[in-house]
């Protein structure tokens, strides 16, 4: 079973999981909803319609077979659209990360013209910018929910009151989930061997 | 990457750098896809939504570009609100200050009445006070004005010509605020006694004017200065 979503460009999903069980049709609505967002966003980074389509369809699959657990464990998801949405970057995220730094061009003139293209601000803006994707890639829910409170302009009293704790706990509790996205990033880097790193591009 | 906590710096970058890929674009929303409404962002960003609704659209302006936009907007509005309200408290209190502070002024200088005013005092049938006796007064008090006064007493009759002390006191008596010594005339057959008296520096209030020969006891007389 597939649904058209009748946008531009058009995209198939599964409405089924793999074990047979019908995805729910709000998730389905959601998905329909924010496929021009997620296309939007893969194309910033120069994926196609049906790569965001396919990872759309991983994440709507991840999520409908999450969703029955939680819902067994009454902790349902408070904003459908935007955990689908965050569910989508962060695969995309992934997916992007795997694929190789460099870049083929077809012909010197295609060469040219990258050398007009220039990074703005300073070369620290671009590592802070990059930094912050890697963590919130492997941020865990709560301290990611912590960091977008503080990007609004939240103090960490107003963020410790939403969590129904004091400034200096939730700010421990920040800093670890920070911790543990840099040890899974690095363990990540570890166990990733780059074409041109490990020889075999010269194999 | 170092393994210890965030420091206040590094959080600060982080944020300023997230902060800038949501500004610039990072998490376009064409369609606006589970957006919420102008009124939600604006109560968001002025405080007023409570802290469970606040979580419920959090990860959404986290990952919303148009959001965020119009959420840094109503911020901005927040924060200039919140600012001109400091502002005008704190012009508000030195305003009090800068009042209290003439009002104590002036209360311990008191103000100086350079007027000059020309006055007849007919003293022939008011009330005296002498040693806690007296007669029933005809007039009410003499009235004397704040400033310079070249005051013409017209002394009771039977009054002799010669030199006389003029000075005011307050109602309580004691060390006289204002004396003069004058020289009393026989005009039309009045004993008239020319003086200038400096009220300038006494408060407006109630009075006793005395008069006397030098070394006789004072002849009280009430008076208002206004």
């Amino acid at each position: 079973m597939s649904g058209d979503f009748g946008a531009n460009p058009p995209v198939w999903i599964r409405q089924s999981e793999g074990s047979g069980t019908t995805v729910d049709t709000d998730l389905l609505d959601a998905a329909r909803r924010n496929w021009a967002r997620v296309l939007s966003y893969a194309r910033r980074y120069g994926q196609d319609s049906s790569i965001a389509a396919d990872i759309l369809e991983a994440a709507l699959l991840a999520i409908s077979r999450a969703r029955r657990t939680s819902r067994m464990l009454g902790n349902p998801i408070r904003n459908l659209d935007s955990y689908l949405y965050v569910a989508f970057v962060r695969r995309l995220n992934r997916h992007v990360a795997r694929q190789p730094k460099i870049q083929f061009v077809g012909s010197l003139q295609d060469l040219d013209a990258f050398s007009g293209i220039h990074t703005r601000g300073s070369t620290s803006t671009v590592e802070d910018e990059l930094l912050v994707r890697e963590l919130l890639q492997f941020m865990t829910g709560r301290p990611r929910d912590m960091f977008f409170l503080r990007t609004s302009g939240y103090s960490w009293k107003e963020v410790a009151r939403f969590l129904g704790t004091t400034a200096n706990s939730a700010q421990v509790l920040f800093n670890k989930g920070i911790g543990t996205a840099r040890s899974r990033i690095m363990k990540l880097k570890a166990s990733t061997r780059w074409p041109s790193e490990g020889g075999e591009a010269n194999a | 990457m170092r393994d210890q906590a965030l420091t206040k710096r590094e959080e600060a970058r982080l944020i300023k750098a997230y902060q800038r890929i949501l500004q610039e674009g990072g998490f376009p929303n064409p369609d606006r896809a589970g957006c919420p409404d102008n009124k939600t962002l604006r109560a968001i960003a002025f405080r007023k939504l409570g802290s469970e609704q606040v979580k419920d659209w959090s990860e959404h302006l986290g990952t919303c570009t148009p959001c965020f936009r119009e959420y840094t907007e109503f911020r901005k509005q927040a924060e200039w609100r919140r600012e001109a309200a400091y502002l005008s408290m704190a012009a508000a209190v030195i305003l009090l200050v800068l009042a209290v502070g003439w009002w104590k002024l002036r209360a311990s200088h008191p103000v100086v009445i350079t007027a000059h005013n020309r006055v007849v005092a007919d003293m022939r049938n008011r009330l005296t006070l002498r040693g806690g006796q007296g007669r029933e007064p005809s007039e009410g008090p003499l009235v004397l004005g704040r400033g310079i006064d070249d005051v013409s007493f017209y002394l009771p009759e039977g009054s002799r010509a010669g030199t006389y002390e003029v000075a005011v006191f307050r109602e309580d008596l004691g060390e006289p605020l204002v004396s003069r010594t004058s020289q009393a005339t026989l005009e039309k057959g009045m004993t008239v006694l020319n003086a200038t008296l400096d009220l300038s520096r006494i408060p407006s209030g109630r009075y006793l004017l005395g008069i006397r020969l030098p070394g006789i006891e004072w002849s009280y007389y009430p008076m208002v200065i206004e």
